[in-house]
This record gives structure tokens, sequence and C-alpha cells, in this order.
């Protein structure tokens, strides 16, 4: 009986020992990561890269030539030998035209986008500026409120993004994060969620207004005190999709993640969310498809 | 359709035609010695006729007049042997004496035998220390086959390849939504309250509805007749305290506390925080309480009222030159109000009734205070909180229709009521509620189940629940079939085989923010269906072999889930996860789940070795995660393996080894990263739940010796080592990029050390 339990015992161990060993339990593929950022009658610029394996030793051809083409409403309009890198196209996206993209090499498998529709800007119906607080009775220093209220039938989702790009009252000319951080959304008027997006090039930041029922009012808030007389200041606010929204959560989720190894125990890099960008097949697809105006206001 | 209702009033009228007209009843109640209802205790009557109890320890059977030789046994208790002459309708007591710390031989083989594939032997969960070196239920019964536990310092387990959240604590019937303390180490239940438990994952019979894994039945004391008396434990984080005992010829109540003291042993930090020579303090409280009267109106009329609560705080301070302080505090409680009435009719009948009150609450606070020393100092405080409550009445009827069938019927009317995603922002300027989306849903069940044997060695359980759900969005019934069938195979063996149909009136899900998940309910609606479960199980129990000394037990099975719900795009509960979370979830997903499963126990007057293994995989499939691939489930091993060894070389000397050998959890892991520039790199996951860590190994050691105190009060004194070989077990990996060589290496971390602990135990 006890050469039965020990052969048995030893046998559990044997298949233990051999089973199920720390690997990655799906075969990973050679992947291109594909990104641009359509913007109405700006120059589509395309970023090519290779997604660089982990402990895979099979890997895209860095020297390798691709066959990129574009398609302006099913139509190619671009059609070229690239290598990968940045690549200019010449293409002015036409507001209301649909674009997808093509790149197709002999070692791996057709990549074709999604398609992307290039959006309207935002219309922007009214404002208001209120004081909402003194600094003391008599004070000339105020904080201020501003709501910018866009016609909901002309944005794609309850998600803008904004900046500031000049503010009469700023004592220096300062960069443009500077003046958007000091008009904060108003809390208790929008979700908060992706605040600042990495990926997100000119220091925009993320509105989502999800939560509130008119998903068109954005409303903000002077983080200082400011003098209360005339003033003026230009807020580029843009249209962005739904995909595009995906991108920007996963990309400073992933800027979280890259940040948080290298502290000292990494415990928070492991309770970063884990999610991935969006995937065309075996390919990346990291396209920003957003559509911006610039609106003064002058209270 | 047709054949169906043909087959279910077949199944219904079935008990009825065996009806006898010659035989007696034969009417046992069973109770511990200290006059608490033992249930489920089993009756045996020659080799054919064996009967289990209910929770009242009522059994009943018909029996031919004449004399009768009668084993009443409990898996927890010695047997008692009883001769018995009948000649007329009879009611008996017996009372059962405890398999206890003061009994030798406490694996005698007759005790040990496994008699139903649900029972849990109190001396198991009351002996295997855990971390804190006092014994936990649930601890214990993650160490069973076909249970998966998440990381260590995570809440939940798996059962048979299922979700966390398809698992049903009930305690005294009442649900219990989150049983851990100290993030899993450590259950809110506290072992030494129980009377019984049971555990049900190959058949759940159809008077448990909303648990389609598992169900752990748990039955609290209730007290003793005799006198008052206390069980005292002493650890160094944390100690409980048991009383019970009677307040009247007919009252007896059982009331137990737990708490720890972390508090007051970090107390010198905290001064040290307050006097500003620390900048950071933290500081971890739970308590939990029991509280359970009984009255016996009458023999047969008893009324029980049970309250139960249990609260981990745990709150984090820091603070910047004394101008500006933040403070996080992280905690979740349960509580649980239950009231039962039941009745024993002379003609036989059960009549119990419940009214369940349970409610679960956690809640992530945020205090910022900044310019303290200002006249003014701005203060913000954002709250998130995710609340679930639930009101139920059960009312059921059982009786033995013939000798051969016990009948139970009943009804279930539960309203729940949920708020998870509750915000509130403070600020100088006053409170902001932002978000607050109540849900409500009802449920009505109706139910029977009846245990009939056709032959001697052939029994089954079959049974029907009709589950409706109703909200403002679904009205949607569902039918859950469930059979068991056993075959006896001799005396020692048997076989069982079982077919469960089961749903589930809501989701549960985690967010997290860094370590601190927000445990979200969700109910069922248009879009989140009821999750079914469908399983098939095959047992094979064979004990006293070798010398009566080897108990043996495999099951094999197999598990099919739809309509799973689960979170698509992860969202940080910080964020905006408010009244539009569906955008967020991945719904009509599919599950399957098979497993081999094997536990062994072999005793003898020194020695006990308990060795439980599974063989088993579990699977998901959505269409929006893995490009709709089906994918390793987050609690999916392959193996696990726990040893336990118990070495008594004497009565008053104990060691016990516990050594857990499993698979690695499955974990989510970058599969490649792309260079942009110097300072950006953007990580690609591929596919979610795509690496399996490294092995994953634990020895726990404890030495327990039992004490003669001065008035000869039982004293038990424990020292315990969690991971006594200091296994560095890998929590979780990390893509790492080396700066030195640029290559990406992965990095494994390990938290748990080894964590020493003294427990001392002393009844009176």
């Amino acid at each position: 009986m006890k050469v039965g339990l020990a052969i048995s015992f030893a046998f559990i161990l044997l298949i233990l020992s051999n089973c199920s060993l720390a690997d990655y339990q799906t075969e990973i593929s050679k992947s291109l990561v594909v990104h641009t950022i359509i913007d109405p009658e700006i120059e589509m610029v395309i970023f090519l890269w290779k997604k660089q394996e982990i402990n895979v030793e099979e890997n895209i051809d860095v020297d390798s030539s691709f066959l990129l083409t574009i398609f302006q409403d099913q139509e190619a309009v671009y059609t070229k030998d690239v290598l990968l890198g940045q690549i200019y196209t010449g293409i002015y996206p036409q507001i209301g035209s649909r674009y997808t993209i093509q790149v197709s090499n002999d070692n791996i498998s057709t990549y074709n986008s999604n398609e992307f529709v290039v959006m309207d800007t935002p219309m922007v119906l009214s404002h208001f500026a209120n004081d909402s607080i003194k600094n003391l009775p008599n004070s000339t220093q105020v904080i201020q409120e501003i709501g910018i209220q866009v016609d909901t039938l002309s944005i794609a989702d309850p998600y803008f993004a904004y900046k500031v790009t000049s503010d009469s009252s700023a004592l220096f000319d300062w960069p443009d994060t500077i003046k958007t951080e000091d008009w904060e959304p108003k809390t208790g008027t929008f979700c908060p969620e992706i605040a600042a997006p990495v990926f997100f090039e000119g220091n925009y930041r993320i509105l989502n207004l999800s939560c509130q029922k008119n998903q068109g009012l954005m409303t903000f808030q002077s983080m200082f005190f400011r003098p209360d007389e005339y003033q003026y200041m230009n807020f580029t606010i843009c249209n962005i999709d739904d995909k595009s929204i995906d991108l920007l959560r996963q990309s400073t989720q992933n800027g979280l993640y890259e940040s948080f190894k290298y502290e000292d125990n990494n415990l928070n890099a492991i309770f970063a969310t884990k999610d991935d960008f969006l995937k065309v097949e075996e390919h990346y697809e990291l396209v920003l498809n957003r559509s911006c105006i610039e609106y003064k206001i002058e209270y | 359709m047709v054949r169906i209702r043909l087959l279910m009033t077949l199944f219904f009228i079935l008990p009825f035609l065996a009806r006898s007209q010659d035989k007696v009843d034969l009417n046992i109640y069973v109770f511990s010695k200290e006059g608490e209802s033992v249930m489920n205790s089993h009756l045996k009557i020659g080799e054919d006729i064996r009967k289990i109890g209910n929770q009242y320890g009522f059994v009943a059977c018909k029996l031919e007049k004449g004399t009768h030789l009668l084993e009443v046994s409990h898996i927890s208790y010695q047997s008692e042997f009883i001769e018995i002459e009948l000649i007329r309708d009879t009611t008996i007591s017996v009372f059962l004496e405890n398999i206890s710390f003061e009994i030798i031989d406490i694996y005698s083989s007759r005790s040990n035998n496994i008699e139903q594939l649900e029972d849990i032997r109190i001396k198991d969960f009351k002996d295997i220390p855990g971390i804190t070196g006092t014994a936990d239920i649930l601890n214990t019964i993650t160490l069973l086959p076909g249970v998966s536990q998440g990381k260590e310092g995570e809440i939940g387990f798996s059962a048979r390849g299922g979700e966390p959240y398809q698992n049903s604590i009930l305690l005294d019937r009442s649900i219990v939504l989150n049983p851990n303390h100290l993030f899993g180490f450590l259950s809110t239940i506290n072992s030494k309250i129980i009377n019984d438990v049971k555990f049900y994952k190959n058949h759940i019979p159809s008077r448990f509805g909303n648990a389609s894994a598992s169900i752990i039945d748990i039955d609290v004391k209730s007290g003793n007749k005799d006198s008052l008396k206390y069980d005292l434990d002493l650890g160094l984080t944390n100690s409980s305290l048991l009383i019970n005992g009677p307040l009247s010829d007919k009252i007896t109540f059982s009331a137990g506390g737990r708490a720890t003291y972390l508090g007051i042993l970090l107390s010198p930090l905290y001064i040290q925080y307050l006097r500003g020579t620390r900048n950071f303090y933290g500081n971890y409280n739970f308590y939990d309480y029991n509280l359970k009267v009984k009255y016996e109106i009458s023999p047969s009329d008893k009324i029980t009222f049970h309250v139960y609560r249990s609260r981990d705080n745990v709150i984090g301070k820091n603070q910047v030159f004394q101008e500006s302080m933040g403070e996080r505090s992280y905690g979740w409680q349960n509580q649980s109000y239950n009231l039962s009435y039941a009745k024993h009719y002379s003609n036989g009948l059960f009549w119990n009734n419940y009214l369940n009150f349970s409610a679960y609450n956690n809640k992530l606070r945020s205090k910022t205070e900044e310019n303290i020393s200002s006249d003014m100092p701005q203060i913000s405080i954002s709250t998130r909180r995710s609340d679930y409550r639930i009101y139920s009445f059960q009312s059921q009827v059982s009786k033995s229709i013939t000798s051969k069938s016990l009948l139970r019927v009943g009804i279930n009317a539960e309203y729940t009521q949920f708020d998870p995603f509750a915000f509130t922002f403070e600020d100088n300027d006053g409170i902001n509620s932002l978000s607050s989306f109540e849900y409500g849903l009802a449920n009505m069940s109706l139910y029977f189940d009846n245990d009939y044997d056709i032959a001697s060695t052939l029994k089954f359980n079959y049974g029907i629940r009709y589950n409706l759900y109703i909200n403002q969005s679904i009205r949607e019934g569902v039918i859950e079939p469930r059979v068991s069938v056993r075959k006896q195979l001799g005396v020692n063996s048997f076989i069982e085989a079982s077919y469960n149909r089961l749903s589930q009136n809501r989701i549960q899900f985690s967010l997290k923010n860094y370590a601190f998940p927000l445990e979200l309910n969700i109910p069922i609606g248009d879009k989140v269906r009821p999750p079914l479960t469908q399983q098939l199980g095959l047992s094979f129990v064979k004990n006293r072999m070798y010398q009566s000394s080897v108990n043996a037990l495999f099951s094999v099975y197999y598990k099919r889930l739809d309509n799973l719900t689960t979170v698509d795009k992860v969202v940080p509960f910080t964020n905006s996860f408010d009244e539009n979370f569906e955008k967020y979830l991945s719904f009509n997903g599919k599950g399957e789940a098979y497993g081999f499963e094997a536990s062994l126990s072999y005793s003898s007057e020194v020695h006990s070795i308990i060795c439980n293994y599974h063989l088993s995989r579990s699977f998901r499939r959505y269409e929006t995660i893995n490009d709709g691939s089906w994918f390793p489930h987050e609690f999916d091993r392959p193996h696990e393996l726990s040893l336990i060894y118990q070495y008594e070389p004497s009565a008053k000397n104990s060691i016990y080894f516990n050594f857990t050998l499993n698979s690695g959890h499955i974990t989510t892991l970058p599969s490649g990263v792309v260079e942009v520039n110097d300072d950006i790199n953007f990580y690609f996951f591929s596919d979610r739940n795509n690496y399996r860590l490294p092995f994953y190994h634990r020895l726990d050691i404890a030495y327990s010796r039992k004490l003669a105190t001065k008035f000869k009060r039982p004293a038990t004194i424990t020292f315990a080592l969690y991971n006594a070989y200091y296994s560095r077990n890998a929590y979780d990996v990390v893509v790492f990029r080396n700066l030195d060589t640029g290559n990406y290496e992965l990095k494994r971390l390990a938290v748990f050390p080894i964590i020493p602990s003294v427990n001392y135990s002393i009844k009176f």
C-alpha cells in the first residue's frame, strides 16, 4: 500500500512538474503598428512601426519594404513602397470623405484598416462666463466659470478634446499646457476619466460628458483668482470618434504601466489596466480621428 | 414540451405511488451532547435503509413493526447505535458526542468515512491553522479538489471553473457577499460559531438558488442547554470570544466576536505621525460578530434570530511639511439579519420559514487638505461606494411521503437593491453627489426537491426550480432541472452521477484602483443576461481500503456556462464608471470547464494524511475579447495539489504540515513593445490572460500543544509558520526594460514572506 501511495504521489509530481510551465499561452504573431492622425485639411502622416516581440526570436525584418495604399471613398489615392518609419503621404483628408489604409508585404498578412470618416467640426451654439467666487467682498479678484454649449448633433460621442491657446489675463505667454491647466473642468459637470492622454500631441485634455444629461455643455473653472475685467481667450475644441477614445484611454493606461514598472516593487504596474490597443487581425491600428475648431470667448 | 410536462408530473407523483399502509413512523431528533441540533445527520438501519436528517436534526422514516438496529452518525460526531422495538409511531431523541480536542482517536475509520460528497468535517476546518494561526473554513474549502483560490491577498475562489460570484456563502440561509477579512487571508465566518457546514459543488439541490457554481451552507450554533460556556482565542493580531448557553429552559443563545488590535500595536507610529516626525501612517482594522438566539416555544415550534456583521477597513495617511495632508481609506462590510420559524406537525410535516436581510458595501474615500496652517485650509473629499441589499422570504414544507421519499416544496421571494456607482465629492463649497444609480430586481422562485430511494442501493435526488426575474427591463423565467443518482456498490463504496442546470440573478466583478478592488454587483437586465450553468458530474467513493485506513473520492465533471458578462474595457473605478457601465462590458460570453478530482485520506493513530489533487481546465469566450477566441479563465489552474499531514505523537502534541503545489496563475503580459522615442514606449498585450506564472508552492507548518490549566480547562497553544521555507512565489510578472542592455526582460514580484503567528485558545 505504501509503495502504491508513493508511486501515485511521484506520478502526480511528475505531471505537475512537466505541465503548464510559465509561458505565454497563445501564439504571438508578427505585427505591424500603424499610427496616423486624421485631421481635416491637414496632411496625413503615417508612422509604420514593427512590434518588437518579447521572448520571441522571429520578428519582422526591419529592412523589408511594404506596399502602402490609401483609399479615399474606396478609390486608391496613394500607392507606394515604403520602409518602416515616418511617411508623408501628401493626402489632405476632406470632411465627409471615407479613408482606409492598406499595408502589405510578402512576409506578413495584409493590414486593411477600419474605415475612417472625416468628421464635422463641433458647432458652438453659445457660451457664458460667470464670476463665481470672489476673493474678498470688495475684491476684483475672482474665480471664473466658463460654459461652452456645443450642438450635440454635430458630435460623434460625448467626448471632447480641448486646449487653451491664448488667455488675455496671463501675465506671461505661457505654453498651451499651462494655459490649459489653468482651466479645469468644473467638478460635477463631467465624468473624470482620461484627463491628459499621453498620446494626444499638442497638450490637449479630454472631457467626457457622458454622465451629464446635456452632453454638449462644457463647463470650466479657473484654477486661480483672476482680475474682474474684460478678458478674452481662445479655446481649441475637438470632436473625436469612439475608436479614438479607446486609443487615448489605452495610451494613457499604457503610460502608467510603463512608469509604474520602474517603481521599487512594481506593484502598481501589476494593478495597472492591461487592455490592448485596437487590433485589426494581427496588426495594431493607432489612428486618432479628430476634427477641431478655434473658438474665442470675450467677456 | 408535452414530454417534459409528463416527465415532471411523473417525477412529482412518483413518491406517492409507493405509499405503504403497514408501517409505523419513526421520528428521530438528533442532538449534540450539549443539546444543539445536529443537522444533516445520517441514519442507517440494517444495510438497506439510509436517511439524512434536516437542518433541525430531524430524521424520519417508515419501518415495519418489530426490532431494528439504528446507527445514527455524523461526520463530526461519534456514531450512536440503538436497538429499538417498534410497535407504534415513535419519536426518540439521540445525543451524539462531539469529536473534539478531547478525543484522541480523531481519525477513527468510522467517522472518517465519506458518506456524502458535500460533507466537510468540522475538525478539518477547526484544526488546520491558517496565516493567523487559527483555522478557517474558507481556507480549508480552498484546499479541496476542484476549488481554486485567487492570488494571495485577493478575494474570491472558483469552484470547478465557475466565476467567483457564482459561489454562495449562506450563513443560516442569509447570503454573505464578501466573506473575507485581510483581503482573503481570513474569512469573516468565525469557525468557532459554526455548528455544521455543507459544501455543494457536485450536485446542488433545487432548494438552493442563485448560486451556479457552489453553495457553502453554514449552520450557526444556537447555544447549548447545559450551562454558559466560553471559548477564547488569543492571537498576535486578533482575538475572538464565543459565549453560548441557556438563557432559560426554552431559550439558548450563542454570541461570538472577533477583532484585530493592529491599531494598538501600531499606535507608537501614529504618535510619531501626529508629532510630525513621521510622514506616513497606515493601519488595518477588522471585526466580525454573530449573535443567535433560539426560542423553543414547544418541542415542535422553534424561532431563531441571528445577527451577523463584519467590517474591514484599511487607512493610510501622509503629510508633507505639515502643510498638506492626504488620507485614503478603503473598507467593506457585510451584515445579515435572519428570523426563522420552524414547526414540526404531528403528521411528520416540517414547515420552515426564513425572513432575511443581507447587505454589503465597499467604499474608497480619499481626503486631501492643503494649507493646513492657514485660516481656511482647502479640503476635498471624494467617496466612491458600492452598495447591495437583499430582502428575502423563504418558506418550505418537507415531509416523508413514504419510507422511501422525503419531499420538499418551497417558495422564495427576493428583492435586491443595487447601487454600484455612488460617488460624492465634497470640498469647501459643499457636497456634490455626482452619481448614484439604484437598480432593483425582484426574484420569485418555486421549487420541489425529492429524495427518493428506488431501491436500497439506488437513490435519487431530483427537483425543479423555477426562477422568475423581474425588473424594469426584463421579465424572464428560467427552469432549472436538477437530478442526482447514487448507486451503492457494497457497504463501503458508491457511485453518484448528477446533472444540474442553474441560473443567477446578478453578476459581480471588480474594478481596481491600484490594490483596492471595488466589488460591483450588477443586476441582470436586457443586456446583462442571467448566467446559466449546466454541469454533468460523476463521482466514485471507496471507503475503508487498506485495513480500513484509506478513503478515496474520485470525480469527473463537465460544465458549460452561457450568458456570461465580463469587463471588456477596464476602467479604473476612480474614473467614470457610471450608469453608462454597459459600454464597458462584454455580453453573451460562453464558458467551458472540465476536470478530474481526487481526494485520498489515510489515518492511523498518530498519522493522518489528506491528499487532494485536481486536473482541470476552464475557458471563456466573448465576441469582443481576444478576437472571439477561447482563452483561459483567470482561475484556470490545470494542476492543484494540497497535501495535509498531521503527526500526533501524543495526546497533547500535534504537528501539521500543509503543502500546496499549484499551476501558476493566469495573468496578462505585454507580448510586444514599440519604442516611439527614448521616453515613450507602447506596450501591446495581444490577448487577455495570455501568460501563466511559474508554479506556486508553499509549505505551512503548525505545532499545537494542549495545555493543562489550573482548573483543568482545555487549552491549546499553536505556533504557525506561513510559507515556512520562504518560497518566493510570483505574485505577478512585469515586462521590464533592462536599462543596461536595452533588452526587455520578465521580472517576477514576490510579495508574501514567512509569516509567523501564535495563538492561544481556552475553553471554560
